[in-house]
């Protein structure tokens, strides 16, 4: 029985067409013109309890937009994902209890006070 | 629901205690913005100099709308301050929305507690000052419904603007700006409750009417605690929609807020 299941997982952005230069700036006030980029799309795997497995891909690869899916952060646009039973962005509160979660250059320690302070209110 | 609270007081002591941190910045701020509403204020209060009255409105019925308006604002500025959409406007920019997310507990309350402005207290007691010199210039003749009216005034007032600031900071999962034309209803609403309206141009006066019932949080209740007699012939009960108006207001906010989280894009890797 696996824990993280995702069927053919996919999440597209709505990019707002950029032009260049000051003149370029002001079309942009005036057009609106969209690209789709589809950051994840596709995607299927099963992961079963106690793999321990990692995820590589280069730069641009959908790789966070992945692990943001799949910690409950983003709202996928299709397809299917499951992880322990549960659809992380629907059960978000009861999911994040379950899973941890480090993301790169993001403190979560409270500015301004001692950091004894950031761990007591956790607790 | 209990947790909630729990968590909300935590929330609430680091923020206090991280202002805290640093008193002289605390109390010059304090004094800034009490400093601010009350100078605004005077240069309101000098007009009555020259004019005496004010759409037919004496200096003391005036600041009756004006310190209720201002206290009212500042204690949602205060409590309301994570919604601010130009502050809120940044997590969703910065993608630090993100951490909030990851933590098990209540989303509305975390943001609710990523900020309490304590500074604002300076302009709450201004606004407090402004209400209290209005009663000392024109003494109301209190009966229960009155004194009750006034407490739901400024209830509703606060609900009513938490609402907008919530629904501005749901807009920017979308914009991921904060955007000005929120201002319109957030500050030009606040402006609109603290002066009688119908000194206002009629279009203006009935776009606070019907599309952003602001003149029921203020005007109406105001004419019946003063005794005033109503301009513009609406039912008697109209100063009693000050609540519904309030919370309608903030209860859409917090359903379109629930909705909007699902199109946060979280920048950033």
């Amino acid at each position: 029985m696996s824990i993280i299941r995702v069927k053919n997982l996919a999440k597209h952005f709505k990019v707002f067409q950029h032009h260049r230069g000051a003149m370029g700036a002001l079309r942009n006030l005036f057009t609106r013109q969209y690209n789709l980029v589809q950051a994840v799309d596709g995607l299927s795997f099963e992961i079963q309890p106690g793999e321990l497995v990692g995820y590589i891909g280069p730069n641009g690869a959908g790789k966070s937009t992945t692990i943001k899916m799949l910690t409950g952060l983003l709202v996928p646009t299709g397809g299917e994902l499951s992880v322990m039973g549960l659809l992380p962005w629907r059960d978000r509160q009861k999911y994040v209890s379950r899973v941890g979660a480090v993301f790169g250059q993001r403190t979560t320690l409270w500015w301004d006070l001692p950091v004894i302070e950031s761990l007591i209110l956790t607790r | 629901m209990n947790d909630s609270l729990n968590l909300y007081r935590r929330l609430l002591g680091v923020q206090i205690r991280s202002q805290m941190q640093y008193r002289a910045s605390f109390a010059l701020e304090l004094v800034g913005t009490g400093l601010i509403a009350l100078f605004e204020y005077a240069s309101l209060a000098l007009v009555f100099e020259r004019f005496d009255n004010l759409g037919g409105w004496t200096l003391g019925q005036v600041a009756f709308l004006y310190g209720m308006a201002e206290f009212a604002f500042g204690v949602m500025d205060m409590i309301f301050a994570g919604f601010d959409p130009s502050l809120f406007g940044q997590n969703v920019r910065r993608g630090t929305f993100d951490q909030l997310l990851l933590r098990p507990v209540n989303i509305s309350v975390q943001v609710l507690g990523s900020e309490f402005t304590l500074r604002r207290i300076g302009k709450i007691i201004v606004g407090a000052g402004i209400f209290a010199s209005a009663l000392a210039l024109n003494p109301v003749a209190w009966t229960p419904l009155k004194a009750l009216l006034t407490t739901l005034m400024a209830v509703s007032q606060v609900a009513f603007f938490g609402g907008l600031f919530i629904i501005g900071a749901t807009i920017t999962f979308w914009t991921v700006e904060s955007i000005e034309v929120v201002n319109i209803f957030t500050y030009g609403g606040n402006y609109m409750t603290s002066h009688p309206m119908h000194i206002f141009p009629t279009g203006l006066r009935q776009f606070f009417t019907y599309v952003i019932p602001a003149i029921f949080l203020a005007y109406y209740p105001a004419l019946y605690i003063l005794e005033l007699p109503d301009p513009f012939h609406l039912p008697a009960f109209a100063p009693w929609l000050a609540p519904l108006a309030g919370l309608s207001v903030l209860m859409t906010a917090l359903a379109f807020w629930r909705f909007g989280i699902r199109y946060y894009q979280s920048t950033g890797t």
